[in-house]
């Protein structure tokens, strides 16, 4: 009976998987609801980031004077802006540039992190110190002023926002890699490995790596929700992703005036959709910290 | 102890340099100095001719090769002359000591206010564990976790003109000269940026009161028959404190990077204020002062946690590590 | 169990720390130097008074400025002592301290060697000149610190005779010497100082120098149709020799000068404080009791300012107040009854900006292809608040007047027929292909909304503009390089008049950007400037204009107005024509 319902299941017919995959995260969701309402976050956000261009009502770019600050309604489902754009169509742009910034610049830092925290670690403290100190001098300044200032120095570009992020980030990152790596270390079978006549490679590859991925997947799904808070920032202050392009902090920027006067809920909308995503990203972080790594709560 | 200390303020020198050295070349690295903008201003409507830019390149010493303004600058540092704004010709120590106590008083403020909401919510929260109440309470907890600063700042402040035509008094007024005003002009930003803080702490507090209340002793407290209310005030709650005093320290270098931008968005004249507008005037000495002074700042308070740590921990020796 | 130890240990100390902290941060904040301005009177949101009967005083107009035949020198004036405002008939009301909006900390205190409007803005009130411009029409020029002047038939003398008994703000008396000395420091400047804006307005001045104890001779070195006008503007002022004397450089750490307001105090980062001058030599003003300045860097929270009366007056130029928030407030009937917003002609001019020596817009042709497709129609809906122009605005008289302009090609509604000929011209000068470029457009609307718009009129001729945003200084420094292919150009001339309009369009001036050089443009040019009559001049800068528009170097998109606003309760002067001729508070009363 066993073997014939594994078999049937082996056979992995569509229908079958998809029930399968239901089941799964069925599971997960009634076990971690918070999660759940996280991970769906991300993807209804990922969504309008990939598909964008398909599901927007209007051009977010285009001006059109004739309908200035209309409040929501059956045209536009939450109005339009100073300039006629609608602000749906915006703000799902804006989830573009916000997941494309927080994509790269934390897939950047985690690379740059594990190189310099789990290179320096493994290698010993005559790599480690220089390194260690440099990260220790990055993380003295409050992230938001590091990232000020580079965005200052390099202009405001989308892609001199996400290299600034993945500064900014680095050194965060290369500390808790780092210490997963000395976790490592500490265990007698590296030096084992190493007796045995393991190639550094070989060694960091198959035992370092694998113990590094769990820190570094609670610590990516965490600082991805930082860094479209920071971007939304920057994008506030004028420093960032310059208009016109729809980024949400330069929406609320530039809707502040507008709330004061005639439309209150102008800078409404782009707020909540960016709490919402680091909402959706904080949520999945905190469960899969709870899952993989309860040391870490300390954030 | 007191060999911990010192060696921990002698480590300040390393990393100070490490920010000086940072910050100096981040603010050079692309063209577009700051003659131009002294001459030329925000909205671009000064004036900006070759000579005049010469002999204001000159007065400002952006002649001098950068390894030697380095030293200059960090020359001068160790005296406390932090160099003149190259906008105001005020000498930036004086812009310092001018701002800075306001950016403090905001912050702390800010995380006094946080505290005393944040640590009752979180305690109420954990000893309401599963309970509506304490489901809303997580709820908008996490959302002060996500909502970003300029956007709480920003609806705070256009809320205020639109519903009651009215914002805080311009400028800053001294506590002890007017403390009214001064609480006017410095409880919006204040609120607003602790929300955010409010959520951290609130969480940390409750699930370090739920871990202190699963402990044994809290147990045998309970045995005994002591009244709840005592267990918690002598028993747990100091016991859950303790990650909490970590988490303030930890947390203060975002809460000073929170001030930059709720200073910005109240017209507060402290530090974060001059640093957006040294930046936007390319204004060399103000910014690198300013970020000094940050990094200063939170590795003193992240140092005085330590010893909080210490002090409050017992087991927690520095003296023989 | 171990954990007992815990009981006792962290409450006290934990009430100590408390109170320790609530302690330092009172003890800090005390330090902190107390910056509250002095308390203001909440602006009344009344009605503007009902007219009063004619005002008490005489008004005796003052001599004509502008000679029309330089053989006759110009009668003397007497000096308008109470001249009221608007064209209204209502008496000026003594008292109140108005709070307008700076835009920045101050920059310097010495005004001669300012260009920021951080500067002029607080300081206009404090150092003045010898003319001034008349608050009512802001056209004619009219006696300041000078009672008279008297021009030379061949138009190279000035004579200004002063006002008796004027007093700096120390009590000590102003003599011509420092007139003079003023003067030759704005025009000349030693070495150490800069001067870029006070120099640039008085080119072509030689020297100035003290006749007697009340008069002033300005020498020039050949005739000049706008010298007068220049004298007028707000930033030429007579600042105080004997302190400067002993100053080097930059290092002016007081604010002694001669106007109707004196300096109090400069809380930094947050306000400039000035209070009325008693002695001014004019005792019937000024009617302010004193003027609050504050340092309001935020455009946001300087229009919240605005709209709660913290603020009555905004600052000047472009970060007054946006279209935007101008539309706001003229569209919200309690705000438009409480807040004024004035609209004048900027000299600024918005266009399209080729780099004249390279190629293709070397190719006249080829700029004027641009120019045909451009839809000025559509940049002056967007701008808001602008018009259509040529090489003048059209606003101040020097413009050809927009009826004429939008008959033309280019300017005019229907484009099909420009797009044509544009396309042919393109083909002709051998980009019957088109061609690929780059166009630098600076942060903010002008990216935002100008270069999308213009990048698809140049697109219908096969243009391909890719948008590259750039920081304002970044800018100023590739222009001045000349490392650039096309631009969207702005920029405001530091007066309406052609010899500051058109400078950008002779050879090798500072401004020309573009880097167009057309030697017939620089002699005409040269004509005009030296022309006192003020008709015949007008016949050159249109000639001259013509000639641009026949060329093209930069071909415009809009003339953009300024903006400012201000409470209803605040009278006695309008903003504009020049952007530098209202922040002399002098004349502004306040209506409680």
């Amino acid at each position: 009976m066993q073997s014939e319902q594994m078999s049937l299941l082996s056979k992995s017919s569509p229908p079958v998987l998809l029930m399968r995959w239901a089941r799964v995260i069925v599971r997960f969701a009634r076990a971690k609801p918070l999660a759940a309402v996280g991970a769906l976050i991300i993807v209804a956000a990922l969504v309008a980031a990939i598909f964008a261009p398909i599901i927007v009502l209007s051009d977010p770019l285009k001006v059109d004077t004739s309908r200035i600050l209309v409040p929501p309604g059956r045209d536009a489902p939450l109005g339009t802006d100073f300039l006629g754009r609608d602000v749906l169509s915006r703000i799902i742009y804006g989830a573009r540039i916000s997941l494309y910034v927080a994509v790269s610049s934390i897939a950047i830092s985690l690379t740059a992190g594990a190189l310099l925290g789990g290179v320096g670690a493994y290698f010993g403290s005559r790599i480690d110190m220089p390194i260690q100190r440099v990260m220790d001098a990055m993380m003295a300044f409050p992230s938001l002023v590091l990232a000020l200032a580079l965005m200052a120095s390099l202009g405001p570009n989308l892609n001199n926002v996400v290299a600034a992020i993945a500064i900014v980030y680095t050194p965060r990152t290369a500390r808790i890699i780092r210490s997963a790596v000395l976790a490592v270390k500490a265990n007698q079978y590296t030096e084992a490995a190493r007796a045995v006549g393991c190639s550094h490679v070989r060694i960091l590859w198959r035992h370092i790596a694998p113990n590094c991925v769990a820190p570094a997947i609670v610590i990516a799904t965490v600082n991805l929700g930082v860094a479209i808070s920071i971007e939304g920032s920057l994008s506030f202050i004028g420093v960032g992703v310059p208009p016109p392009t729809p980024s949400w902090g330069n929406m609320v920027a530039g809707a502040a005036i507008e709330m004061a006067q005639k439309a209150p809920y102008l800078p409404l909308f782009p707020g909540i959709a960016l709490t919402l995503t680091v909402l959706g990203f904080n949520l999945l972080g905190d469960a899969l910290r709870d899952m993989l790594d309860p040391r870490l709560r300390t954030r | 102890m007191f060999a911990y200390v010192i060696r921990r303020l002698v480590l300040f020198v390393p990393v100070l340099l490490g920010v000086s050295l940072i910050i100096f070349l981040v603010m050079r690295i692309v063209p577009g100095d700051a003659a131009y903008a002294t001459l030329a201003g925000r909205g671009g409507e000064g004036i900006v001719t070759k000579e005049a830019l010469a002999t204001m390149r000159q007065r400002l010493g952006l002649n001098k090769p950068y390894p030697q303004q380095y030293l200059d600058w960090v020359w001068g540092m160790a005296r406390l002359d932090f160099g003149t704004s190259l906008t105001t010709r005020v000498p930036v120590w004086q812009e310092v000591t001018q701002r800075l106590p306001i950016t403090i008083e905001l912050a702390v403020l800010t995380a006094l206010i946080a505290t005393a909401v944040a640590v009752p919510v979180g305690t109420f929260s954990a000893l309401h564990q599963d309970t509506p109440l304490d489901y809303i309470l997580r709820i908008v907890t996490i959302i002060g976790l996500a909502a970003p600063t300029f956007w709480i700042g920003t609806l705070t402040i256009m809320a205020l003109v639109r519903y009651f035509d009215w914002i805080p008094p311009l400028g800053f007024s001294s506590v002890l000269d007017d403390p009214w005003t001064n609480f006017q002009q410095i409880i919006w930003p204040a609120v607003g940026l602790g929300y955010h803080h409010v959520a951290v702490i609130a969480r940390m507090t409750r699930s370090s009161m739920l871990e202190v209340l699963r402990q044994e002793y809290v147990r045998t407290a309970w045995a005994k028959g002591l009244r709840q209310r005592m267990v918690i005030n002598r028993h747990a709650l100091r016991n859950a404190m303790m990650p909490v005093v970590t988490l303030i320290g930890v947390q203060f270098a975002v809460l000073l990077g929170g001030t930059v931008i709720m200073e910005s968005i109240f017209s507060i004249p402290g530090m974060g204020r001059a640093l957006i507008e040294g930046i936007q005037l390319r204004d060399y000495t103000v910014v690198q002062g300013c970020v000094v002074i940050f990094a200063l700042l939170i590795l003193i308070v992240n140092l005085l946690v330590d010893l909080l740590y210490a002090w409050l921990d017992p087991r927690i020796g520095y003296g023989t590590s | 169990m171990v954990n007992w130890r815990y009981q006792n240990v962290v409450g006290r100390p934990l009430v100590r720390l408390s109170s320790l902290l609530v302690a330092g941060v009172l003890v800090l904040s005390a330090c902190a130097p107390s910056a509250a301005p002095a308390p203001q009177p909440a602006p009344s949101a009344q009605q503007s008074a009902i007219p009063a009967p004619p005002p008490a005083t005489p008004t005796s107009a003052p001599s004509t400025p502008r000679p029309s035949a330089p053989a006759t020198p110009a009668p003397a004036s007497a000096p308008a002592a109470t001249r009221t405002p608007s064209g209204a008939t209502e008496q000026p009301k003594y008292g109140g301290v108005l709070a307008v909006r700076n835009p920045d900390p101050v920059s310097t205190f010495d005004m001669h060697q300012a260009t920021r409007i951080d500067v002029s803005i607080p300081f206009s009130n404090v150092y003045i000149g010898l003319l001034r411009k008349d608050p009512v029409d802001g056209e004619t020029v009219i006696p300041s610190m000078a009672k008279a002047w008297t021009i030379s038939p061949d138009g190279t003398e000035y004579i200004l005779t002063l006002q008796p008994g004027i007093k700096w703000h120390d009590g000590q008396a102003l003599t011509t010497e420092a007139v003079a000395w003023s003067l030759n420091r704005m025009a000349h400047p030693p070495k150490g100082v800069i001067s870029p804006r006070a120099s640039g307005l008085l080119v072509g001045m030689v020297q100035a120098e003290a006749l007697d104890a009340a008069r002033v001779r300005i020498t020039l070195d050949a005739p000049s149709g706008s010298f007068l006008d220049r004298l007028a503007n707000d930033w030429i002022t007579v600042l105080p020799k004997h302190i400067l004397d002993k100053k080097q450089g930059d290092a002016l750490d007081v604010v002694v000068g001669t106007g109707a307001f004196k300096f109090v105090r400069y809380n930094a980062n947050v306000s400039v404080e000035l209070t009325k001058n008693k002695e001014y030599f004019v005792p019937a003003r000024p009617y302010l009791d004193g003027i609050t300045f504050f340092i309001i860097p935020e455009d946001r929270t300087a229009f919240a300012a605005l709209r709660t009366g913290r603020v009555q007056l905004t600052t000047v130029a472009s970060r007054a107040i946006s279209a935007t928030e101008a539309e706001l407030v003229e569209s919200d009937p309690d705000l438009s009854k409480k807040i004024l917003v004035e609209r004048y002609a900027s000299p600024s001019k918005n266009g399209f900006m080729p780099n004249n020596e390279i190629a293709p817009w070397k190719d006249a042709r080829v700029r004027r292809a641009a120019s045909l497709a451009m839809n000025r129609q559509a940049a002056v809906t967007i701008a808001k608040d602008a018009v259509i122009g040529g090489y003048l605005s059209p606003r101040t008289k020097w413009g050809i007047p927009v009826e004429e302009l939008v008959k033309r090609p280019g300017f005019r509604q229907q484009k099909d027929q420009d797009i044509a000929e544009a396309k042919r011209l393109m083909a002709d000068a051998g980009y019957a292909n088109g061609i690929d470029i780059p166009l630098l457009c600076r942060l903010g609307f002008d990216c935002e909304q100008m270069a999308p718009l213009l990048g698809s009129d140049l697109a219908r001729i096969g243009i391909r503009a890719k948008i590259v945003p750039t920081a304002t200084n970044v800018l100023t420094e590739i222009f001045n390089k000349g490392q650039y292919n096309a631009a969207l150009y702005s920029a405001t001339a530091p007066l309406a008049d052609p010899d500051s309009l058109l400078t950008s369009y002779l050879t090798g001036d500072g401004r020309n950007w573009s880097r167009f050089s057309d030697a017939q443009v620089d002699a005409w040019f040269r004509e005009q400037s030296r022309t006192l009559d003020q008709s015949k001049r007008l016949e050159i800068v249109r000639k001259i204009e013509e000639r641009l528009l026949e060329l093209e170097p930069l071909p415009s998109l809009y003339f953009r107005d300024y903006l400012r606003a201000r409470w209803r309760t605040v009278k006695g002067f309008r903003s504009g024509p020049d952007l530098f001729q209202d922040e002399n508070l002098e004349y502004a009363w306040l209506d409680k």
